[in-house]
């Protein structure tokens, strides 16, 4: 795979390691739960009682039962994450492939979770139904939604909310609209510049608006068109 | 011997609660939060654990944050980090702010348990004595 610009493409690896690191610290946190919860089930077994009395038997399995289910549905959790993370490793095999963007903003929503648990910031999406497939770059979208989402889950206050909406413009071009709603920190100096995001915009040939009418919401508004057969070839 | 009691931290609350019962199990006395300002509020509520189990990466105040803020209100008490970073920067970096080891999760409960009572024994020998009694 060929790299038009080499510091878009340093930012971009910079951006995936990233995000690697987060899930693979998730996964470390999964794992973590389900060997205590292996090991609580060693214990109750071999008969461990806090107050040093006998094991009931019957309450020892209904306990191994429910601690089987947590364990269960901790491993869903880590597949679900793993799954996210190899499709985001994959939509950069080509530089432009077909895609919706309802996938690729579902996969960093999951990948972006805990980095939005840490700052006590709610990560929600709402995904439009009639959102048309589209050929462009899914890698450097994702990229960009992240330069746009990651400022402001670090500047709003605890207990904020950032929700990520998809929908189809009406010529139907599908859209990314990102709003962050905060609660006590100012959201006035948050975003990057549009300077600096010009490269990504014209190399996705799309375009960003962004609406600061109001003092405790952002909302950046983002269209992405299909490219154009000679858009493609570069 | 009186239990030794122990304050654990850590916002992966699945995980502290597990690891609380199984503590509980070996007669340990184990207080759970998940946030780093829960457990300021509880040691100012006159909590005084022996060792303090700390995740680093926490919402809020972070485990190394905090362990400034729990070595304030009681400077003989143990902190032990527990962390799910697998670079070890963030946990030498605690025990250059006096934590007393680190133990990356997932974690085995023989060493962690090794760790606790070694911990808790040289917050007794720093203390003065038997249960923290000045002599």
């Amino acid at each position: 795979m060929s790299c038009p610009d080499k510091n878009l493409c340093q930012e971009q690896i910079a951006f995936q390691g990233r995000i690697v690191a987060g899930a693979t610290h998730e996964f470390q946190n999964h794992l973590a739960v389900i060997k205590e919860y292996s090991g609580l089930i060693n214990d109750l077994l071999n008969g461990k009682q806090a107050d040093g009395k006998q094991a009931d038997g019957k309450q020892v399995i209904k306990r191994c039962r429910e601690i089987t289910a947590n364990i269960n549905e901790r491993a869903n959790r880590a597949a679900a994450l793993a799954d996210a993370l190899n499709r985001f490793a994959h939509r950069g095999d080509a530089a432009v492939s077909a895609f919706r963007i309802n996938d690729a903003v579902e996969d960093l929503i999951a990948l972006l979770q805990r980095f939005a648990a840490q700052h006590n910031i709610a990560l929600e999406a709402k995904y439009g139904g009639r959102v048309a497939e589209l050929m462009n770059n899914p890698s450097l979208l994702q990229y960009l939604v992240f330069l746009l989402t990651a400022p402001l889950i670090e500047a709003l206050g605890e207990g904020g909310k950032v929700t990520l909406s998809t929908s189809a413009a009406k010529d139907k071009t599908p859209v990314i609209e990102i709003k962050a709603e905060g609660t006590t920190s100012s959201l006035a100096d948050t975003g990057p510049a549009p300077e600096f995001l010009k490269d990504y915009l014209n190399e996705l040939a799309a375009t960003l608006s962004l609406d600061t009418t109001r003092k405790k919401i952002r909302k950046y508004t983002l269209s992405i068109p299909s490219l154009t057969e000679t858009r493609q070839i570069r | 011997m009186s239990a030794i009691e122990v304050l654990l931290v850590d916002d992966e609350i699945e995980f502290a609660e597990t690891l609380a019962e199984r503590l509980r199990l070996r007669s340990f006395k184990v207080t759970v939060v998940s946030r780093a300002d829960e457990a300021l509020t509880v040691l100012d509520a006159g909590l005084r654990p022996d060792v303090v189990l700390l995740d680093i990466k926490m919402p809020g105040l972070d485990g190394l944050d905090a362990l400034g803020e729990i070595k304030l209100r009681d400077p003989d008490v143990e902190a032990i980090f527990l962390t799910g970073h697998s670079v070890a920067s963030s946990s030498i970096e605690g025990m250059k702010r006096g934590a007393f080891d680190y133990l990356m999760k997932p974690i085995d409960i023989a060493e962690l348990i090794s760790k606790i009572e070694q911990a808790a024994e040289k917050r007794k020998e720093e203390s003065g004595g038997a249960d923290g009694q000045s002599m």
